[in-house]
């Protein structure tokens, strides 16, 4: 009879262990999850090149320089 | 590739709060929520600074660095720019933010020191200026617009606060042009860089008068 306990004990304890989970917690690398944007020079407007985009930025920037309108006077 | 900044000349800024509006205004934002900023020290005082604050788009991102969920990307331009189906309203990137950028739009509109929707999640999701830029939705869809404003780098335009800043106080676009717009300012006026917060966002160059970026 108590050969049949150790034998239940036993197979007990061996199944106690399915249950266990992996402890280490495994990290991930950061990367972005989110959805993939569009670039801004993606559009027939700019037929897809970033080189005319980038110029008409370039050109829209240098209007915020007002000395290119008028340089002062020395 | 163009790395998209701000520069704001507080020798300029009159605190007109005319990029507040046009912030609120282009992206239809909703009360309590402030993209754009004007602050004012030693108000009232001999000497007071305004500075136009939002994003800095910053080179080495801090908000990038501790979200949880990994919600921000960089664009190819250098935009700081998130995902608002990924966040989750922690708030981790507003404490981690030097120029308090991340706002909330259940966070505001209490007295000081009154938090009750203060907490995790119940905050909503973040919002911060994209630099125009929209987000990762299709350029210039309706859904764009309603998650992240207009799209206005897709249509080969720049941010509105800096666009209409009457005394150009506000610079924005690519670095190098927009420094050297500033550096040719400096030269005119005969005294000191006034690139208010540029090295904290941008770092600090190793050859001082270089391009800083």
């Amino acid at each position: 009879m108590n050969y049949i306990h150790a034998i239940a004990a036993l197979m007990l304890v061996m199944l106690a262990g399915c249950g266990e989970y992996k402890q280490k917690v495994d990290y991930e690398d950061g990367g972005y999850q989110g959805k993939k944007d569009e670039r801004a020079w993606e559009s027939e407007r700019f037929m897809h090149d970033p080189s005319v985009w980038k110029q008409m930025i370039n050109e829209r920037t240098q209007r915020q320089n007002e000395y290119v309108r008028t340089e002062p006077q020395e | 590739m163009a790395r998209m900044k701000f520069i704001c000349d507080v020798e300029r800024c009159i605190e007109c709060n005319a990029c507040v509006t046009a912030c609120k205004n282009e992206h239809e934002v909703p009360w309590g929520i402030n993209r754009r900023r004007v602050i004012t020290v030693n108000d009232g005082q001999v000497g007071e600074k305004s500075v136009s604050v939002a994003c800095m788009h910053c080179t080495d991102a801090p908000c990038m660095a501790v979200c949880p969920v990994n919600c921000f990307y960089k664009t190819e331009d250098g935009v700081v720019l998130h995902d608002k189906d990924i966040c989750i309203g922690c708030g981790y990137c507003s404490y981690a933010c030097p120029f308090d950028a991340p706002q909330f739009p259940n966070s505001v509109g209490k007295a000081p020191g009154e938090s009750a929707t203060d907490f995790f999640v119940a905050r909503g999701k973040m919002d911060k200026c994209t630099f125009c830029a929209g987000g990762p939705e299709e350029n210039g869809s309706e859904a764009e617009f309603e998650k992240y404003g207009r799209n206005r780098l897709a249509e080969g335009k720049l941010p509105l606060c800096a666009e209409m800043c009457s005394t150009k106080s506000l610079l924005a676009g690519d670095a190098p042009v927009i420094v050297a717009i500033h550096e040719h300012r400096i030269e005119q006026r005969g005294y000191g860089d006034t690139r208010w917060g540029w090295e904290m966002a941008y770092g600090r160059a190793e050859n001082e008068g270089a391009d800083k970026t």
